[in-house]
C-alpha cells in the first residue's frame, strides 16, 4: 500500500514538473501572439481602421505617406516599414550603407589573434548565434547578453573587457549579427526565475516613467505610425532585429543595450548602466516579442 | 469745475493707457506661449500637436489632436489638462508637464493665452 | 516673576521668529539637503529617479555656504521631484497591466 503511494506520488511530482517546464513561457507566448497582432491588425488598412488606430492623421497623409497592409518581417524595417518617405530616404542612403566599414573593422578584429594566440572563434566557432541572445542561463541564473558573452571570452584569453555600447564591441557584435543574418530570433524561458526576468523586462516596457511620465509601450506601440515631431516613430515588434545599429544621429554604430539606455533616459527619467540587470531585462522582454522574425543587423537608422 | 475736468481727463487718459498696456502685455504673453509651444526644451508640444490658425509651425507631429476652437474652454480647464492630464485621463500619453515642473505655471499661462488667441472658433 | 515670564517668552518669541524667517540658519540648509538626499537616494534604488534630480541636489550642496535661500530651494525641489516620481511609479504600478495588448 504505502509502496503503491510512494509510486504515485513520484509520478504525480515528475508530471507536473515536465508541465511546469513546459509552461515558464505559457504568458510570454501569449503576450507575444497579442503583441504581433496589434501591429498587424493596426497596419492591416490604417485609412478604414483610422478611428481606432490613427485618429489624429489626416486622410490625406494616409493615403500618401503608409505603405500596407504590413507582413510580420516588413517589421524589421523599423519606421521604414510603414513611412514611405523615410522608405525613399533610406534607400539611398543604403547604396553605400555607413555600417559598411565599422563591419568591415569587426570581422578584422574577430579574426585577429588575441595576445595568447587565439581568436574569438575559440568561443564562437560558429559565429551565426546571434538569434539565441540575449538568453537566460539556467545554471548562472541570469541573463547573459551578446556584448557579455564577447567580454568574457575576451576575460578568459587574458585581455581586458571592451567599453559598452560603441566602438569594437560594436563592430564585433556588427560581424556575429551579419554572419546570422537572415536567422529566426530565438528566445527561450527555461526557467521560473527566467520567466521573472521576462516579466521584469515586461514591466519596464510597459510602466510610464520618468517626467515625461511616458513608456516604452506608449511612443514604440501605441504610437507607432504617427510622427513625433517629423519623425515617424518605430514599431517595438522587429525592433532588436537591426542591432547593432549605425544611428546618424550617433554618428557611429552602437549597441541595442545604449539605445536601450538612451530610450529611457529621453522619458526624463535617470539613465540606467548598460548591462545592468533592469536593462537586461527589458532586451529580454523585447527580443522575446520578435521571436520568429529574421534578423537583419547591422542596419542603418536615424 | 476746472479740477473736475482735469480729473476727468486724467482718468480717460489713464484708462487709456492701461487698456493699451494691458493688450501690450497679453501680445507678449501670447508671444511667449508660442515660444513655448514650439520650444523642444520648454513645451515641445508641436512634438504631437498642430494648431488651427497657426500653419506655419513647421513639422508638427500627428500623436495629439489638431488644437482647435481652445477660445470655447475655460482658461482654468486648458490649464490644468496641460498641468497634467492625467488626472482626468489617467493613460493618456500627454506628460504632466506643469506637474513634473518642467515648465511652470507662468509658461502654462502663456500657453493657455496663445492658444485661445491662435485657434479662435471665429 | 510675571514680568521675568513676560520678558523671556517674548524673547524665545523673537528668537523661534528670527529663526524661521532667516532660513539661512544652517540646520535648515543641512536638514532640506538632507531630505532631499533621503527621498532620491529612496528613488534611485527603486529605479525611477527623474534625470536632473541628482544634479539639483549637488547644486543645493555646492550653494549651501555661500546662498542658503538658494540651496534649500534647490533642496526643496530636488525633494519634490523624488517624491513625485515615487508616487507616480506607485500609481503606474496599478495601471501598467491595462496597457498591455490583450
Amino acid at each position: 500500500m504505502l509502496k503503491k503511494l510512494i509510486k504515485i506520488a513520484t509520478i504525480s511530482m515528475i508530471s507536473s514538473t515536465i508541465v511546469f517546464a513546459a509552461n515558464f513561457n505559457a504568458q510570454a507566448e501569449k503576450d507575444r501572439k497579442a503583441f504581433v497582432n496589434y501591429f498587424l491588425k493596426k497596419f492591416e488598412n490604417p485609412i478604414a481602421n483610422r478611428a481606432k488606430y490613427f485618429p489624429y492623421v489626416p486622410v490625406a497623409e494616409l493615403k500618401k505617406n503608409y505603405i500596407y497592409p504590413l507582413k510580420f518581417q516588413d517589421f524589421q524595417d523599423g519606421p521604414m516599414s510603414w513611412y514611405r518617405p523615410a522608405k525613399e530616404q533610406f534607400a539611398e542612403i543604403n547604396d553605400f550603407p555607413p555600417y559598411e566599414i565599422p563591419l568591415d573593422d569587426g570581422k578584422e578584429l574577430f579574426k585577429k589573434p588575441f595576445a595568447n594566440g587565439k581568436t574569438y572563434s575559440s568561443c564562437f566557432p560558429n559565429p551565426a548565434i546571434k538569434q539565441n541572445y540575449p538568453y537566460y542561463d539556467v545554471h548562472r541564473d541570469e541573463i547573459v547578453t551578446i556584448g557579455m558573452a564577447i567580454n568574457e571570452c575576451r576575460v578568459i584569453n587574458g585581455e581586458k573587457p571592451l567599453k559598452y555600447g560603441k566602438g569594437d564591441i560594436a563592430k564585433v557584435i556588427a560581424y556575429l549579427a551579419d554572419k546570422s543574418r537572415g536567422q529566426k530570433i530565438d528566445i527561450k524561458i527555461p526557467s521560473a526565475n527566467a520567466a521573472k526576468a521576462y516579466e521584469a523586462g515586461k514591466k519596464l516596457f510597459y510602466k510610464q516613467r520618468g517626467y515625461l511620465s511616458i513608456s516604452c509601450n506608449e511612443c514604440h506601440v501605441q504610437s507607432t505610425g504617427k510622427r513625433i515631431r517629423a519623425e515617424a516613430l518605430s514599431p517595438a515588434l522587429g525592433s532588436t532585429t537591426e542591432m547593432p545599429v549605425y544611428r546618424l544621429k550617433w554618428g557611429g554604430l552602437g549597441t541595442l543595450q545604449r539605445r536601450l539606455v538612451g530610450c529611457i533616459k529621453d522619458t526624463g527619467s535617470e539613465k540606467p548602466k548598460m548591462q545592468s540587470k533592469p536593462v537586461k531585462e527589458l532586451a529580454y522582454f523585447l527580443t522575446y516579442m520578435s521571436n520568429g522574425m529574421k534578423l537583419n543587423g547591422p542596419d542603418t537608422r536615424k | 469745475m476746472i479740477n473736475v475736468k482735469k480729473l476727468l481727463a486724467l482718468v480717460i487718459v489713464g484708462t487709456f493707457s492701461a487698456t493699451v498696456a494691458n493688450a501690450a502685455s497679453n501680445e507678449a504673453l501670447i508671444k511667449e506661449g508660442r515660444k513655448v509651444f514650439v520650444t523642444k526644451k520648454l513645451g515641445n508640444c508641436l512634438a504631437c500637436h498642430a494648431v488651427q490658425g497657426d500653419p506655419s509651425i513647421p513639422q508638427t507631429g500627428t500623436i495629439g489632436p489638431k488644437l482647435a476652437n481652445l477660445d470655447t474652454y475655460p482658461k482654468e480647464y486648458i490649464f490644468n489638462k496641460i498641468w497634467n492630464p492625467n488626472k482626468t485621463v489617467p493613460d493618456s500619453v500627454m506628460p504632466p508637464q506643469g506637474k513634473s515642473h518642467k515648465i511652470s505655471k507662468h509658461q502654462i499661462d502663456a500657453l493657455v493665452a496663445y492658444l485661445q488667441a491662435t485657434t479662435k472658433s471665429k | 516673576m510675571k514680568r521675568l515670564l513676560l520678558i523671556s517668552t517674548i524673547t524665545v518669541a523673537f528668537l523661534a521668529g528670527c529663526a524661521m524667517n532667516n532660513p539661512s540658519a544652517t540646520n535648515s540648509v543641512d536638514s532640506a539637503i538632507a531630505n532631499a538626499q533621503a527621498k532620491y537616494n529612496k528613488a534611485h534604488s527603486e529605479m525611477v529617479a527623474w534625470g536632473m534630480t541628482k544634479k539639483t541636489i549637488k547644486k543645493a550642496k555646492a550653494l549651501a555656504k555661500t546662498n542658503p535661500t538658494k540651496a534649500i530651494a534647490l533642496a526643496n525641489e530636488a525633494a519634490y521631484e523624488a517624491d513625485t516620481a515615487l508616487a507616480q511609479s506607485k500609481e503606474y504600478e496599478k495601471t501598467w497591466r491595462a496597457q498591455v495588448p490583450k
